[in-house]
């Protein structure tokens, strides 16, 4: 099959760049720790390591939804983000925790959290980074008007000052997600003294390898390399300019005709970018499309109804159909080779299989179906997804009345306006915070609030911070798909493309990007 | 039809109307004039081919027009699916077909919406001029200082996506349209003698606008429909192309078209035949209404 071979050669690639990044960190156990870099650097015609200097130019599908850390509300602002703002902990392209900000950190106990953190490192308007901005930016990301960010942060209750470079974090709860939360958006450092300017939400003042210069919002970001970062491999180009392109064949398009150098593609434009001669890296990916119920609503109380749900899609069929095959179907939150897949709940825990459904179906004395209303955005390969679960359902007697929308989650998560959607998930790497976002009763993202003790009690298990945590966790991503609490379908790969002229360029099994250690030949 | 064109001639032309045996009615008149513009036939014949196409649907399609192949989509055109199938592996063909009968009522639906909006208020306006002409066409004019399919766009955004909601929003932008056709037009009849003769018999306002202005506007308004309905047309591709109209998994051909130009690298197919099917329609509802303009009115010698 052509995909596993793609497969390969992308997670090569991948090895590849972590090898190259791995010397410029104090801790480079991520590219030792995995056997098969030095295979993968062997067989495969190492690229050339392209010379420092020059602009790069990718296309982004998503644009930000503001330059404001705090107040971002969007998972997917990561990409803008991570040029300018530095995190306290970085995450390597397989989701492994290495110092940022902070050099090391650990659970003194359950509820106490502390860090130490780098020195000499100032923001982009001169600002020293220390432990009292730390304080200062987690107290404004849980308290500013419109945090984006204080759902994350709950578990925080204050920020103690130790000295100038070590701070405590005391939490109100056990919050073992803690030091993940802080290697995304809730991590990056804002400039104290910026927190008052008036154009944050378009000049943002971080610390990263680059510095924002220029934002003209539904367009592009022009970033610029700052001198004096810690890390003098991270930035190798001069200039970084990163496009909004919404549509996927508008930015194949703008990477064919030279416009930008790098771009996030679809699935089906895979022949059509090889054929034109770019690179096409195919990665996997936490992003999960899953259908998710309003649990008090319709008959989605009901485990037997939820069951058969999952009895009813045919999940290797979407993943041909839908994603051409790039991508893997599951029923688990997780994917394989994640430390918290749980092995018990394969992709096959809930085989297609329509007449297992109605039987389900008839033990909860729906043996006529039963119809309800649902959701999609009107991003075309969601729309011919739900089409896709809407003939599905129909198959097992279950009526979807399906709606496009284009505020999605406003209307699901908000305003309550059906009762189940069809969408995409970021994914995370720990099923606690994915519990944390859907399955916990306060959960802004779980609209009915409903969940089932039995994974409530896995849930508050897998936030203690304990050496034997991974089975915890386990056991809570299992409890999650025996209760069906929603019907996760596959995890699609991530499809990057970009010129010949540029090297090293990765995704991010998170799901984002970041041009660490990226060069481009100039034209 | 027939009767008001008749009505319409006998008061536009009274003196030829005095003749007991009528040797050509108008109806006959518009037939033979109507026969000599070839393009407005075959416009016409292809537009009757349209229809029965809808109508027979069932009968016609190979597939059912949803029943997906998961594990065959984007397949080529064969002697199983003869247009190929779509990007979740439904037949072409058949939703080709479908697609034909939400298109036509797509059309068929904005245009009954804007005539409702625009007849009364235009033929009113039209006769009565003054304070009521006044008020009237402000309203009209606030509505055509929208870019069309703006306002569309913001009308379904408050009634919310779905067909029904999307075709009455075009309608109400066509509206002042037929607004200014009809008031134009009952501007000028109200000045003829009949109108005169027919106010001084003591005719009430009412009776003159529905017994002698309304058929002899009929002209103008049926060429004036002819032309819309292809623009309704192709605002419900607009519309649905940006998902705001039909609902999936129901399709048109604009709904046909907008999801499926993403993958015409692949398939050149799912964009070739919806594109085909909507551009000949649209060309042949505009054919048709110059034939008509053509055709219909009076003579002017």
């Amino acid at each position: 099959m052509i995909r596993s071979k793609k497969f390969v050669a992308a997670i090569a690639a991948t090895m590849l760049v972590v090898t190259a990044c791995g010397g410029g960190s104090d801790d480079d156990g991520a590219a030792s720790s995995d056997p098969t870099s030095s295979a993968a650097e062997q067989s495969e015609d190492a690229p050339t390591a392209g010379s420092p200097g020059g602009t790069l130019r990718y296309a982004a599908a998503n644009e930000p939804s503001r330059f404001d850390v705090h107040r971002s509300s969007n998972g997917y602002d990561q990409n803008w983000f991570a040029p300018v703002y530095e995190r306290l902990i970085h995450q390597t392209p397989q989701a492994e925790l290495e110092p940022g900000l902070a050099l090391e950190w650990e659970f003194t106990d359950d509820t106490t959290f502390v860090m130490t953190l780098r020195e000499d490192v100032s923001f982009h308007d001169g600002t020293p980074f220390n432990a009292e901005a730390v304080k200062a930016n987690i107290e404004r990301a849980k308290t500013v008007e419109g945090s984006g960010l204080a759902n994350y942060l709950a578990s925080v209750d204050t920020v103690e000052v130790l000295d100038e470079y070590e701070v405590q974090f005391n939490l109100a709860q056990p919050d073992a997600t803690l030091p993940m939360q802080l290697a995304t958006r809730p991590g990056m450092m804002l400039s104290p003294d910026a927190f008052e300017n008036a154009d944050l939400d378009e000049m943002p003042v971080g610390s990263g390898p680059f510095a924002l210069v220029e934002y003209s919002r539904g367009d592009r970001a022009v970033y610029e390399k700052v001198d004096d970062y810690w890390d003098p491999e991270y930035a190798q180009v001069d200039q970084l300019e990163i496009f909004y392109m919404p549509d996927a064949v508008t930015r194949l398009n703008a990477l064919r005709s030279g416009q930008v150098d790098a771009a996030v593609l679809e699935p089906s434009q895979v022949s059509e970018a090889e054929g034109a001669g770019l690179n096409v890296d195919v990665s996997d990916s936490l992003e999960v499309y899953h259908f998710q119920m309003d649990r008090s609503k319709s008959e989605f109380g009901d485990v037997l109804v939820r069951q058969a749900l999952n009895h009813a899609v045919d999940r290797e069929a979407i993943v041909e159909g839908l994603v051409f095959g790039y991508g893997q179907p599951t029923t688990q939150w997780v994917p394989e080779g994640s430390p918290f897949y749980n092995e018990e709940f394969g992709p096959d825990y809930y085989p297609y299989d329509p007449d297992r459904a109605r039987e389900l179906l008839a033990e909860a004395g729906l043996e006529d179906g039963f119809e309800f209303d649902a959701m999609v955005s009107t991003n075309p390969i969601y729309v011919r997804l739900g089409e896709i679960l809407k003939e599905q359902f129909a198959e097992i007697g279950v009526e979807m009345d399906l709606r496009q929308e284009q505020q999605l989650a406003d209307a699901f998560f908000v305003r309550n306006d059906a009762d189940a959607i069809v969408s995409p998930y970021p994914g995370r790497i720990d099923p606690t915070e994915t519990a944390q976002i859907y399955f916990n009763d306060e959960s802004f993202s779980n609209p009915g609030r409903q969940v089932t003790p039995t994974v409530k009690d896995a849930y508050f298990e897998a936030l203690i911070p304990a050496d034997d945590r991974p089975d915890a966790v386990k056991a809570l991503s299992g409890q999650i798909v025996e209760d069906a609490l929603g019907v996760p379908m596959l995890f699609p790969n991530a499809i990057l493309a970009s010129t010949e002229d540029v090297n090293g360029l990765t995704w991010y099994l998170s799901g984002h990007i970041e041009f660490d250690g990226v060069t481009v030949n100039p034209g | 039809m027939t009767s008001h064109l008749e009505t319409a001639h006998d008061s536009a032309t009274p003196e030829s109307g005095e003749t007991p045996e009528v040797p050509r009615t108008p109806w006959s008149r518009f037939r033979r004039r109507f026969r000599t513009q070839r393009v407005g036939l075959i416009s016409l014949g292809y537009l009757i081919f349209v229809v029965g196409i809808a109508v027979l649907a069932p009968l016609l399609a190979t597939d059912s027009p949803n029943a997906q192949d998961l594990r065959a989509v984007l397949a080529s055109p064969s002697g199983e699916h003869w247009l190929g199938t779509d990007d979740v592996g439904r037949d072409v063909f058949s939703r080709l077909l479908y697609a034909s009968r939400t298109s036509l009522l797509a059309a068929l639906l904005a245009v009954a919406v804007a005539l409702g909006l625009g007849l009364v208020p235009g033929l009113v306006a039209g006769y009565a001029r003054g304070r009521i002409d006044g008020i009237v066409m402000r309203i009209a004019d606030a509505l055509m200082a929208f870019p069309p399919l703006i306002l569309a766009v913001a009308l379904v955004g408050v009634l919310g996506p779905g067909l029904t909601n999307a075709m009455i929003a075009v309608g109400i932008v066509f509206s002042p349209r037929f607004l200014r056709i009809l008031r134009g037009a009952a501007m000028s009849i109200r000045e003829e003698t009949y109108i005169e003769a027919a106010r001084g018999l003591g005719c009430s306002s009412v009776s003159i606008i529905g017994r002698h202005v309304l058929p002899n506007v009929l002209s103008p308004l049926i060429v004036q429909i002819s032309f819309a309905a292809g623009t309704a047309m192709l605002a419900e591709a607009s519309l649905s192309f940006l998902g705001l109209g039909v609902q999936p998994p129901d399709a048109s051909w604009g709904a046909m078209l907008g999801r499926s130009y993403r993958f015409y690298d692949r398939a050149p197919w799912v964009v070739l035949f919806p594109g085909i099917a909507i551009a000949l329609t649209v060309l042949a509802f505009n054919l048709l209404g110059d034939a008509l303009r053509d055709s219909l009115g009076r003579e002017e010698r």
